[in-house]
Formats: C-alpha cells, sequence, structure tokens
C-alpha cells in the first residue's frame, strides 16, 4: 500500500476487467423463502504461500438468499488441516449466531436450528464430541465454541459433498470456476 | 440542473480536539443487515419504502463551545465579533454523531427499540403491528406489515425533521435495487461501469478470474508505480 509496483497496478486492472464481465451481476432475494440459516464454510489449507497461514471462507445463505459472505486470511499457522477447517467453522459460527439475532430484532424468531455445510469428516467428529485430547488441545478455544453452540441444539453441522456447486465461492476454487449456478 | 446549492461549510481541519469536539466516532448500517432486511421483506411481501432527511447534518444538537469567524463579505457594525453554534453544521468533526444521536432519540421516543446486533438497524413490536427502520447516515428504508402504521411513522417523522419521501426503494448504500413481484434483485451495475470507465477499460477484453493463482504480488521487484493517485482511489 505505502509502495505499490507495476505489478500491483495490473493485478488491480484485472480485477476492474473482470468486473467489465458481467457489471450487472448481482443477487437475489426470493420471496419463496423458509427464513433458515444455513452457512456453508471450508478453509484452504497453508493457502498463502508467503506465510503458510490458511484462509478462511464461507457463505451463509438465507432461505435462498445469498446475505454473507467472505474469504479470510487466518491470524495463526495450522499444522493440521483439520485445525483451519475448524477455525473457519467457529468463525463462520459467530457470524451465524449475530445474524440469527438480527432476525430475532425483525421478530423473526428462528425456532428451528441453524444448518452448519462443512466438508471435512475429522472437523465435524471434533464438533461433535465433547472430548479432547492432546491432538485437539491447540484448538481448544474454538472447539469448545462450536461444540457449545451444537450442544445447545441451536446449530446442526452437517457433511457436504465434495464439487458440491457452492465450492466455487470457497477460496480454492477461484482459478477453475466452470460451474454455473 | 436541478437546482443551485450554496452550503456554510465548517474547516473541521481546524477544530482542536478536547476542546471543540470530543467524541466524533459514527458507524454505518453493515450491508449484510441490509440484505437481511430486504430478504425478510420479501418473504413476507411487505412494502419497502425510502425517505431521505434534508440537510440532516444541520439537526445535531452541539454538545461542546464551538465559534466561528464570520464569513467574508458579512458586514458587522463594531468588529473582532464571532458566531456561537448552537447546532452543528456541516464539516464539522462531531456532524454525523451529532445528527445520529438526535435521529435515535427521535426513533426511541416513537418506541422503537435499537437492536443490538446493529445499531442502526430500529424495531419496534407493538402487538400484531411490526415496524422495522434501517438507517444510513440521512437515508432511512421503512418495512412493515401495515400501510396505516407507515402513514403515521411518516407524519411523526416529518413533525420531528424536513423529510423527503422517495417513494419504493431503488438505491441504498450504492446498490441498485429492482423488485419483482416474487423477488428483489440488487446489483452494482452502476458504481461497476462507473470504476470501468474512470480507468478506461470499456474497450477492453474482459477477464475470467479477478486474479491470478499462486501469486507473489508482495514479494514484487517490478519498478515503483509512478502515478500513486489513481492506483490509491482505485482500490479504495
Amino acid at each position: 500500500m505505502q509502495q505499490p509496483k507495476e505489478d500491483h497496478w495490473h493485478a488491480t486492472l484485472q480485477v476492474v476487467r473482470y468486473l467489465k464481465q458481467n457489471p450487472g451481476q448481482g443477487i437475489l432475494l426470493s420471496s419463496k423463502c423458509d427464513l433458515r440459516l444455513h452457512g456453508w464454510c471450508d478453509a484452504d489449507w497453508a493457502g498463502c504461500l508467503l506465510t503458510r497461514r490458511s484462509l478462511t471462507g464461507w457463505i451463509i445463505f438465507l432461505g435462498d438468499s445469498p446475505i454473507s459472505w467472505k474469504t479470510k486470511k487466518q491470524h495463526t499457522v495450522s499444522r493440521l488441516s483439520a485445525e483451519a477447517e475448524y477455525r473457519s467453522m467457529a468463525m463462520t459460527t459467530c457470524e451465524l449466531k449475530w445474524l440469527k439475532g438480527t432476525l430475532s430484532s425483525l421478530n423473526v424468531l428462528h425456532t428451528i436450528p441453524m444448518l452448519l455445510h462443512c466438508d471435512s469428516q475429522t472437523t465435524l467428529h471434533i464438533s461433535h464430541n465433547p472430548v479432547f485430547h492432546d491432538r485437539t488441545k491447540h484448538i481448544e478455544v474454538d472447539g469448545h465454541f462450536v461444540s457449545d453452540v451444537i450442544f445447545s441444539g441451536i446449530l446442526v453441522p452437517v457433511l457436504f459433498p465434495p464439487r458440491s456447486n457452492l465450492q466455487i465461492f470457497l477460496p480454492r476454487h477461484w482459478e477453475n470456476n466452470n460451474i454455473t449456478l | 440542473m436541478e437546482r443551485f446549492k450554496a452550503r456554510l461549510v465548517i474547516f473541521g481541519n481546524l477544530q482542536v480536539a478536547g476542546i471543540d469536539y470530543t467524541e466524533t466516532f459514527a458507524s454505518v448500517a453493515k450491508m449484510t443487515t441490509m440484505r437481511v432486511f430486504l430478504t425478510v421483506a420479501a418473504a413476507k411481501n411487505w412494502e419497502v419504502p425510502q425517505m431521505d432527511v434534508h440537510n440532516a447534518f444541520l439537526h445535531g444538537d452541539l454538545q461542546e463551545e464551538v465559534y466561528l469567524k464570520l464569513s467574508p463579505g458579512f458586514q458587522v457594525s463594531v468588529s473582532g465579533k464571532v458566531c456561537k453554534l448552537k447546532k452543528s453544521l456541516y464539516g464539522l468533526k462531531q456532524a454525523p454523531r451529532c445528527w445520529f444521536a438526535k435521529l435515535s432519540a427521535a426513533l426511541k421516543g416513537y418506541e422503537f427499540q435499537q437492536s443490538y446486533s446493529d445499531y442502526f438497524l430500529f424495531c419496534m413490536n407493538n402487538g400484531n403491528i411490526h415496524l422495522s427502520v434501517l438507517v444510513y447516515v440521512d437515508d432511512l428504508i421503512v418495512t412493515r406489515n401495515d400501510s396505516a402504521t407507515i402513514l403515521r411513522f411518516k407524519a411523526y417523522l416529518s413533525v420531528c425533521f424536513h423529510m423527503k419521501d422517495l417513494g419504493v426503494l431503488k438505491y441504498f448504500l450504492g446498490v441498485e435495487i429492482a423488485r419483482s413481484l416474487d423477488e428483489f434483485y440488487l446489483c452494482q451495475r452502476k458504481y461497476a461501469l462507473d470504476i470501468i470507465s474512470e480507468v478506461g477499460l470499456l474497450g477492453a477484453k474482459p477477464a475470467l478470474v479477478p486474479m491470478k493463482q499462486n501469486h507473489r504480488l508482495a514479494l514484487s521487484t517490478s519498478t515503483l508505480l509512478a502515478d500513486l493517485e489513481s492506483y490509491r482511489r482505485l482500490i479504495g
């Protein structure tokens, strides 16, 4: 930012040319909607080549309408891919809880559990199993956070199959996004 | 051209912290909240009118003691006089904060509850009447389950401030909003085209991906950019 180089300028222009492909593209908020929150989360383990930190990615739907999405580099280096997945799950859970609060302000009481879709079998096992052992000690905070939400009954984690359409939103699938929604 | 405007503006950069202003923080509504708001309105099939406040920042009440030098050309009999401000003016550092304090007091006076999730969302649940307002500086979008309620609310706000009714929601926070019977469609076509034309790429070939994979931009050894200003403007 302080000392931008020629390469940065060209990279920025590429983003603008990407916009040009379809400037009128937008999102659709449908009225045929059950107002249930669905979160989809994924992580790109060690996705940053310079720091080897992982990327978190999520998208949240209210019924069929996309309302919140984000890709962000995690703060710490994860040695396990499950650890990166777990952190991403914790971040998505935070956002889901916030959205539930916002909905209740709007007098929409979300009584059924929210769904959190995740593509890592390991992560799902950890989230269901409240017993922690040595290998998961270092992700304890995120682990307890997600487990608590699951055990309170407001969130249900679900496994989503690899190569599902929604994965194009999540970090590591950008280059080959030839999937149409 | 619709009309000409003239406005008295303060040099906020000459204000001294702790004397002319204390708190200046004023945040704005989140885009996510707006999408949740509209999805709920679509699902419940409620109308979403939009309103705007004329000269919003002039409504705020000033807590601090601020003096203003008379503007050039203003004739006074005794020289060396200054103005003491009672209300806020455009350009003051605390103007947005004063305005939001005034507006939220007015809304709470109408039995609205400020949401804890987003302070710019105000809701009222009174029996089976439900009314929500989302505020973005001087723009308000409203939704409700009953049209008499909204007329009463509009009348109340017009007493408090000088309001302008913008009719059905079409443009909010830079997002174009189109509504059909079944859905809302949100896009930023105009905003995107403005960016493209600003860098003169209207005729360029569109790119398929926004960024190359495995780039190492942080380690780039290419020459330093000469035109810093347009780069910074483009990335915001």
